[in-house]
């Protein structure tokens, strides 16, 4: 409609917006029309049901026809371009722009942590890291690069377990406190109950940060949790990722790799997002827990 | 009347506060709106995108197509060079000449600056150092938006009704604070004569 404006006369126009489609209507339209443009976002629903409905007509174009892509969202240059209206000339990008990607916060704890993992992994040789959901996923992309696999909730335990079970050795799980709670428990309790050479560091911000430093239900109850799964209580570790810890958490973490069994070490620093009043609130509520 | 502008910058600088100044500025003369952004991940010091439609008739696209942008409007140089492809032929750029650098190969900024100047309708405010003159550098999303106000469908008063509207529940200080911030972002942009002509 962008495209065409208050000048309707050219083309015919069919709104769908529910399902089943409205099937007088459609047939209207495909009798009328020599040819049908089926423009919609996500999957192409509609213009697979109107294949099916015509026999694979190939009056029927969209994204399965290829006249428009299948990925990214549609947008007004799109369908301007595929209705054959005339292009804009368009200023291009200056080459000195340079891309932003996201990044963890300054002053955060999950970089601390990394740094630590970097400089155990170096002496390794293998890639051997395996991450989670959450902002410390950014940890797989550079400056950090510390994640080799990354897939979804709760995967970070079961890939390690799965590899470690396979042979790989050093295998280290990063998990958030929150996505723990959420998906990571079971995954400990399986490598618990075979006994998995894996380390799996909880880096705990006390909080669900990437959605904006939501109440996360893990406060207070990590260790029990781990302790209760069945983690060896010598082989459950904290430490605080600052920079005057780097040295003695890179030991600790050193020293539980060469564990052939599961470790669970639990990095804790809250999430810089936090206000002080949040803070307090995490204390009180770890106080009153413990 | 339809006009179509872009806001830009990195995550945190305000890029949305604009945006809801624009859009309650814009239901209070009785317009047409559409309103759009990208945010998320930005949060953590990404790039930031809101495009604003205004118009006095019903509006299609919440999206601007390219080439049809009247005003880019950015808080921060090189976020206002990454949405070039949507400016149209007389199209204004505006911007914040403080850079925002948060990543090992930002540009020189005078490359940055090069760039915009090609174009003859840019205003380059150190808009940051201004907001810092009258006591706090965040509002200079505000100055900014002063800035850019001659070339907006806006009144000067339905826009500073706005700042009032979505600061109410902060205090009155914070109202002054980007009012004042407006007003010194409208005085620096006067400069441009060619600016001044527009209006």
């Amino acid at each position: 409609m962008e495209n065409i404006g208050e000048d309707e006369s050219s083309y015919s126009v069919l709104k769908v917006s529910q399902y089943p489609l409205p099937r007088e209507k459609v047939m209207a339209l495909y009798q009328h029309c020599d040819k049908i443009l089926v423009i919609e976002e996500g999957y192409p629903v509609v213009e697979e049901l109107l294949h099916n409905y015509f026999d694979e007509n190939d009056k029927i174009k969209g994204k399965l026809s290829g006249d428009l892509p299948r990925t990214g969202e549609l947008n007004p240059t799109i369908v301007g371009k595929i209705l054959g209206l005339k292009e804009e000339s368009v200023k291009p990008i200056p080459s000195v722009v340079t891309s932003r990607p996201p990044q963890l916060c300054e002053g955060c704890g999950h970089t601390d942590l990394f740094n630590t993992i970097n400089e155990v992994v170096a002496d390794l040789g293998n890639k051997s890291v395996f991450g989670d959901i959450g902002c410390y996923a950014l940890g797989a992309l550079p400056p950090l690069n510390t994640i080799n696999t990354l897939i979804d909730m709760g995967a970070s335990i079961t890939m390690a377990k799965g590899a470690a079970d396979g042979g790989l050795e050093n295998a280290i799980a990063v998990i958030g406190d929150s996505t723990f709670t959420h998906s990571g428990m079971t995954g400990l309790l399986d490598a618990v109950y075979e006994n998995s050479p894996i380390t799996v560091i909880i880096s705990d911000n006390s909080a669900i940060a990437m959605t904006g430093a939501q109440e996360s239900t893990a406060v207070g109850r990590l260790h029990k949790i781990c302790l209760g799964i069945g983690v060896q209580p010598e082989h459950l570790k904290t430490i605080v990722p600052l920079k005057k810890n780097h040295e003695q958490n890179v030991e600790v973490l050193r020293n539980e790799l060469k564990f052939k069994g599961v470790s669970v070490i639990i990095s804790e620093r809250p999430c810089v997002r936090l206000s002080r009043d949040q803070k307090e609130e995490i204390k009180a509520k770890i106080a009153a827990l413990s | 009347m339809k006009t179509n502008i872009i806001l830009s910058g990195v995550g945190g600088q305000g890029i949305l506060t604009i945006a809801a100044v624009l859009d309650t500025a814009a239901l209070s003369e009785n317009l047409f709106i559409k309103q759009s952004e990208v945010h998320g991940m930005s949060q953590r010091g990404g790039a930031v995108q809101s495009h604003v439609r205004i118009s006095d008739k019903e509006i299609f696209s919440d999206l601007i197509p390219e080439g049809k942008a009247d005003l880019i409007l950015s808080v921060e140089p090189m976020e206002l060079l990454r949405y070039l492809p949507f400016l149209n032929e007389d199209g204004w750029l505006v911007t914040d000449s403080e850079p925002f650098i948060n990543t090992a190969n930002y540009p020189d900024k005078n490359d940055l600056f090069d760039q915009i100047k090609k174009h003859p309708n840019n205003i380059i405010v150190n808009a940051t150092e201004i907001a810092k003159s009258i006591g706090n550098s965040k509002a200079a999303n505000m100055v900014l938006l002063g800035a850019a106000s001659a070339i907006l469908p806006l009144t000067v008063e339905s826009m500073l009704g706005a700042i009032k509207k979505l600061f109410q529940h902060k205090s009155e200080r914070i109202i002054k604070l980007n009012q004042e911030a407006f007003f010194e972002g409208k005085k620096v942009a006067e400069k441009f004569t060619n600016l001044a002509t527009k209006k």
